[in-house]
């Protein structure tokens, strides 16, 4: 009679619960099969990190504007402007979304967050430089339409300069005052070079000199505030 | 099983075994943790009245996910860690509010540099378990948790950050502001504070 009403230990009540059925043990493979997709995803969401990043990457150098800092406080205006910043915005998701998937794992959480910024950074540039030549691959064929459609207009969107104050060509002709520059698309432009045009480079242009031109474009002509030779 | 084999094994141990099937190995267990976790549980959620059915159910809860654990590591940790989810589970459920346990904490972010307590410091820690005793529960809960891990559980910094999944760097800055804000209280309290 006393045992009946005695209260039963911590012990015995959750033996008792397992025993009842109220609670089961949930077997190894789920736990196998949570970490095998948690992995999955990681990788997946890492090589979309370096897929974006490493265009961003690629499109400051393809649009010149990787280049603009030279000229001063017009240029990092240029620059900050043109900046892709849906893709920067994107990349920045896919760094929080592998930053949470990996964060269950010592390795990551026992370290500052900074230092996983600073490790992804790493990777974005390592893998930015090993991707480069397969985004100028792509740029390429985006060009001569050899792409799919979606595929094609994004590389040509994104690999050409957005706003009309970043130029990019070949030049055919020196003229008194400045250059004949041939666009990537085939047109032609005139730069003019004034007194107030940052030249990066201390040789006269010549012929054949691919040019990054910064400078508002108006009419056929542009005034340029900056320019960089590219083969340097 | 015989209690001196009960004390035999380890913690680890007896894990695997019931991870192989053993369901009354898993009492020794419930055994050896269940007044830990009701002294962590108390100092963490000071006036909860639940606090008997909080222990069992981070029990049937390590019990559901014991194959997640690996018994090449040490269990004390994993089964903290249950219990801190738990524990903060309950604490938002009585605030209504998140609290402050936020993924991009501040002091997670940054490297921090913190030196690991010394046996220097043996003294000082008995005296300031004196005050941690009067004046827990004036803590906010991110900075009263390191010092009831450490201070009570005793705990070091990586089996800290274990629990907390933190940096290690970061157990450090919080028991140190844990203890300055102690300070601080307990000179309000008029707490004799060495």
């Amino acid at each position: 009679m006393h045992n009946e009403h005695k209260e039963k230990t911590m012990r015995e009540k959750v033996i008792a619960a397992i025993k009842e059925g109220q609670t089961t043990m949930r077997p190894k493979w789920h736990f196998i099969l949570e970490r095998t997709l948690f992995i999955i995803g990681a990788v997946i969401t890492l090589l979309a990190l370096l897929y974006v990043a490493s265009f961003i990457l690629f499109t400051l150098w393809q649009s010149g504007l990787w280049f603009a800092p030279l000229f001063g406080s017009r240029g990092w205006f240029t620059f900050f402007r043109s900046l892709p910043w849906v893709l920067i915005a994107l990349s920045a998701l896919f760094t929080i979304i592998l930053e949470i998937l990996v964060r269950r794992y010592s390795f990551a959480y026992r370290k500052p967050l900074l230092y996983s910024l600073l490790g992804v950074l790493l990777i974005i540039f390592i893998g930015g430089s090993v991707a480069a030549p397969w985004h100028r691959r792509f740029f390429r064929a985006a060009r001569e339409n050899r792409l799919p459609r979606f595929a094609g207009h994004f590389y040509r969107s994104f690999g050409m300069p957005r706003f009309g104050d970043i130029h990019r060509g070949i030049i055919v002709a020196v003229t008194s005052n400045g250059f004949v520059m041939e666009r990537m698309e085939g047109s032609t432009s005139t730069v003019i070079i004034g007194p107030y045009t940052r030249l990066s480079f201390e040789e006269h242009l010549q012929k054949g000199d691919m040019v990054v031109v910064f400078g508002e474009e108006m009419g056929n002509a542009i005034e340029a505030y900056g320019i960089k030779r590219l083969n340097e | 099983m015989s209690p001196s084999s009960d004390s035999i094994n380890s913690d680890e141990e007896i894990a695997a075994r019931v991870q192989r099937g053993d369901v009354a190995a898993f009492g020794m267990l419930v055994e050896r943790y269940e007044e830990k976790m009701m002294r962590y549980g108390r100092r963490f959620l000071f006036g909860a009245d639940d606090m008997k059915d909080l222990v069992q159910d981070v029990f049937l809860k390590a019990y559901v996910n014991i194959q997640s654990f690996d018994p090449a590591r040490r269990f004390s940790p994993w089964i903290y860690r249950i219990a801190h989810n738990e524990f903060v589970n309950a604490l938002k459920k009585k605030s209504g509010k998140e609290l402050l346990f936020s993924f991009f904490d501040f002091d997670t972010l940054f490297p921090h540099l913190a030196a690991e307590e010394t046996a220097d410091h043996e003294i000082n820690n008995k005296e300031l378990r004196k005050i941690l005793d009067q004046c827990l529960d004036k803590l906010d809960s991110k900075h009263r948790e390191p010092l009831i891990l450490y201070y009570y559980e005793d705990m070091d910094y990586k089996a800290i950050a274990d629990v907390l999944q933190i940096p290690i760097s970061t157990v450090g800055v919080r028991l140190r502001r844990g203890k300055e804000m102690l300070k601080k209280v307990a000179k309000q309290l008029k707490v004799n504070y060495a």
